[in-house]
């Protein structure tokens, strides 16, 4: 189960959503300049930052995605608490932009009161510090 | 009138034992004076006692004199003269009694022409006078020495003079009282030696200190002089005085005054002579009530008078501090004195001749209770050069004022203080039930949280895709397709900053009147030909207008379509595939 809460300290909304398909990455944020002396010595001048990027792709019902795009829509520009799949705790913000929901099969029944039953991909880029 | 007469008895025999029998004759002799005269002479005195034997009017007297004379003029000798008595006079039970004791002693040691001579002289006297008494008493001690020790025309000369006096007066238990105690020492050491020093150190230490009276005085004066006529000697005169005048916290003045002449001659060359003088004097009020206290400290000194010579000229220190009362206390100490170091007028042989005068000052102001002080100090310095040498006048101040400056400055602290909550339930059961959890907040700037409830379809419509013209109204033109192909989009973008600080952290930052930009990307498949064609002539008629469009789960969007420059592409004999994209907003408020 993956949750999101905003706004990060002062948590008002929580959204719960399934876990994220196969295919999350997660990077660091972190830089990394080198450079060579003219004796061949190799020097490295790094920049780090805290930060991890992640990413998870979610295949959301209709309805939990309407939710999850009303949730973007209110917190696009605030901190967020996200609990991922593996119960870590980051705050941070989410980075892509546009947010793309793409309806991309049938997903029967409908669920109330959406009439028809569909099945939504989006793909969220997290840049955020964990949290103990 | 008496007769005197001899009475002569013959006894003639005894019959008995206790019987005895005898002829008696009386002569008249003659008749005597009325009185009675009695005479011893060779009176010898080694103890008088005077009684009175009346009640009224009694008085007792007792005199005694002596001289004794002792002189040795042989070689090698001493001569000792030791005098010891003891004079007690005493009255008892009188109401009206006066005790007086007078001892008058003169005792001289006179030793002359000799060599290695010691010559004491010990005087040691005690007088106490003490009076046993309720009323109207007077009790009187006198005591005068006069003692002299002289030494002419002598060689190795030890002279020493030690006088030792022990005055008290001690009234008892009685009111209005008064008590004064009078020392006066006159100390004359003429050395008339050479090589060799004169001190003669004189060290008082006086104290008044009297609780619950009204008055307490003490006076102390002395005169002190060091007078050499040898070359190539030195004369050091060392005074230390120590007064003190303590104020008991009750409506009482103290005064302490001290008066003392020091004088220092020399008439030799080489001389280095040096008068120091170190006053100590403390004043301390605690808490006083009309509290008042004086002290005044002279001294004379022998400065020049421009005239060529030397002039005993005073020299005074005034100190006064006055308390008031606590709820106004002003506390004052102004010490201004004047002092100066200046060269006799000296001979044109004399040489090496200094004079150094070292004043040191302590003032200090304390005060108990609330109140102001001020303590200002004023020096004059001055050098004087009768006599062609060079004069340096040098004059260093150091003055350090401290102020700790109290200003009325506030400072004021702000907690803000915000809360939000937020809850969670069942959260298995939501994950594909639009269940947004929201809680609340206090925080003014938090962001509007999303609707609690689903902006679902609107009712009545059947219709699975429609463009509509206008927007508002009985719609004028209107373009009817089937539903788009799966695949479409939903785009949210929005506006908004987003930077790194130097430290890295990551910053992002929207206003909320910036636009949030919602998108439609929509195709359609297997469209016909009256369709695809329909469909670029209702984007040719109302490009760039603001178009209805009802999706296809029945909401409403108003909007426009941002890119009419799609394709329609035949990809099926007789049937196309067309797209678009279309920006707008939900409108949950239209109806059909």
């Amino acid at each position: 189960m993956f949750t999101l809460q905003a706004p990060y300290p002062g948590l008002q909304t929580t959204t719960i959503m399934p876990n994220p398909a196969l295919g999350d990455s997660e990077n660091l944020v972190a830089e990394v300049a080198k450079k060579h002396a003219m004796d061949g010595t190799l020097y490295t001048y790094v920049k780090r930052k805290g930060r991890r990027k992640l990413q998870w792709t979610f295949s959301l019902s209709r309805n939990k995605g309407l939710e999850l795009r009303a949730f973007l829509q209110a917190y696009f520009a605030s901190k967020i608490l996200a609990t991922d799949h593996h119960g870590r705790r980051w705050a941070g913000f989410f980075v892509n932009n546009p947010f793309e929901f793409e309806t991309e099969r049938r997903a029967a029944p409908a669920i109330a009161p959406m009439p028809r039953g569909e099945r939504q991909r989006i793909t969220l880029e997290f840049e955020g510090e964990p949290l103990p | 009138m008496l007769r005197v007469s001899r009475q002569a008895i013959d006894v003639l025999g005894q019959k008995a034992s206790n019987l005895r029998v005898a002829t008696q004759a009386v002569d008249v002799i003659g008749t005597t004076d009325p009185y009675i005269r009695v005479y011893r002479l060779a009176v010898e005195f080694l103890r008088s006692i005077p009684t009175g034997g009346a009640t009224h009017e009694v008085g007792a007297g007792s005199s005694l004199g002596f001289t004794q004379d002792t002189s040795s003029n042989i070689k090698p000798a001493s001569a000792g003269v030791s005098l010891s008595f003891l004079q007690e006079a005493a009255c008892e039970l009188v109401e009206v009694g006066r005790a007086a004791g007078t001892i008058d002693i003169s005792q001289t040691a006179t030793a002359s022409l000799v060599k290695r001579l010691h010559a004491a002289v010990y005087l040691a006297c005690g007088t106490e006078t003490a009076y046993i008494g309720p009323k109207s008493a007077h009790a009187e001690s006198l005591l005068v020495l006069a003692q002299s020790t002289r030494f002419p025309q002598s060689h190795e000369l030890f002279v020493e003079s030690l006088l030792s006096v022990e005055q008290a007066a001690t009234p008892g238990g009685t009111k209005r009282l008064a008590a004064a105690s009078t020392l006066g020492i006159s100390d004359i050491a003429d050395n008339l030696v050479k090589l060799r020093a004169a001190n003669t150190p004189i060290a008082f230490t006086q104290i008044a200190a009297v609780e619950k009276i009204i008055t307490v005085a003490s006076r102390l004066e002395f005169f002190q002089e060091v007078v050499l006529g040898a070359v190539s000697a030195q004369a050091q005169n060392q005074l230390e005085l120590l007064q003190t005048a303590r104020h008991a916290p009750l409506p009482q003045a103290a005064a302490s005054r001290l008066d003392l002449t020091q004088q220092v001659r020399q008439n030799i060359r080489n001389l280095w002579a040096s008068s120091a003088l170190v006053v100590g004097q403390s004043e301390s009020v605690q808490k006083p009530i009309r509290a008042e206290a004086a002290s005044q400290l002279f001294h004379q000194e022998w400065l020049p008078d421009g005239s060529g010579s030397v002039s005993l000229q005073d020299v005074g220190l005034a100190q006064e501090c006055q308390a008031i009362h606590l709820g106004c206390i002003d506390v004052g100490c102004v010490i201004s004195f004047s002092q100066a170091a200046d060269p006799m007028l000296i001979r044109a042989d004399g040489t090496d001749v200094g004079a150094a005068s070292t004043l040191n000052i302590s003032q200090e102001a304390r005060f108990v209770e609330t109140g102001w002080g001020e303590t200002s100090l004023v020096i004059n310095q001055q050098v004087d050069v009768l006599a062609g040498r060079p004069g340096n006048s040098l004059l260093e101040i150091t003055q350090e004022a401290v102020v700790n400056i109290s200003q009325g400055i506030s400072s004021a602290s702000q907690v803000e203080i915000r809360e939000a909550a937020t809850f969670t339930l069942n959260p298995s059961t939501v994950v594909n039930q639009y269940s947004p959890f929201i809680g609340a907040s206090t925080d003014p700037n938090a962001p509007t949280p999303p609707p609690a409830s689903l902006q679902g379809p609107l009712p009545g419509l059947e219709t699975p895709f429609q463009l509509l013209f206008p927007t508002t109204g009985a719609a004028t033109d209107t373009l009817t397709l089937k539903t788009p192909n799966l695949g479409n989009i939903d785009r949210l973008s929005f506006n908004r900053v987003q930077r790194e600080t130097r430290g890295g952290t990551l910053v992002i930052f929207s206003d909320p009147i910036w636009p949030k930009i919602q998108t439609l990307v929509l195709s359609f498949s297997a469209l016909r030909r009256d369709e695809a064609q329909g469909l670029l002539t209702f984007m040719e008629n109302h490009l760039g207008q603001e178009i209805g469009l009802l999706d296809w789960e029945h909401r409403y969007w108003r909007g426009v379509i941002v890119t009419p420059d799609e394709a329609v592409v035949e990809d099926a004999r007789g049937y196309f595939t067309a797209g678009f994209e279309f920006q707008g907003e939900l409108d949950s408020t239209w109806s059909a």
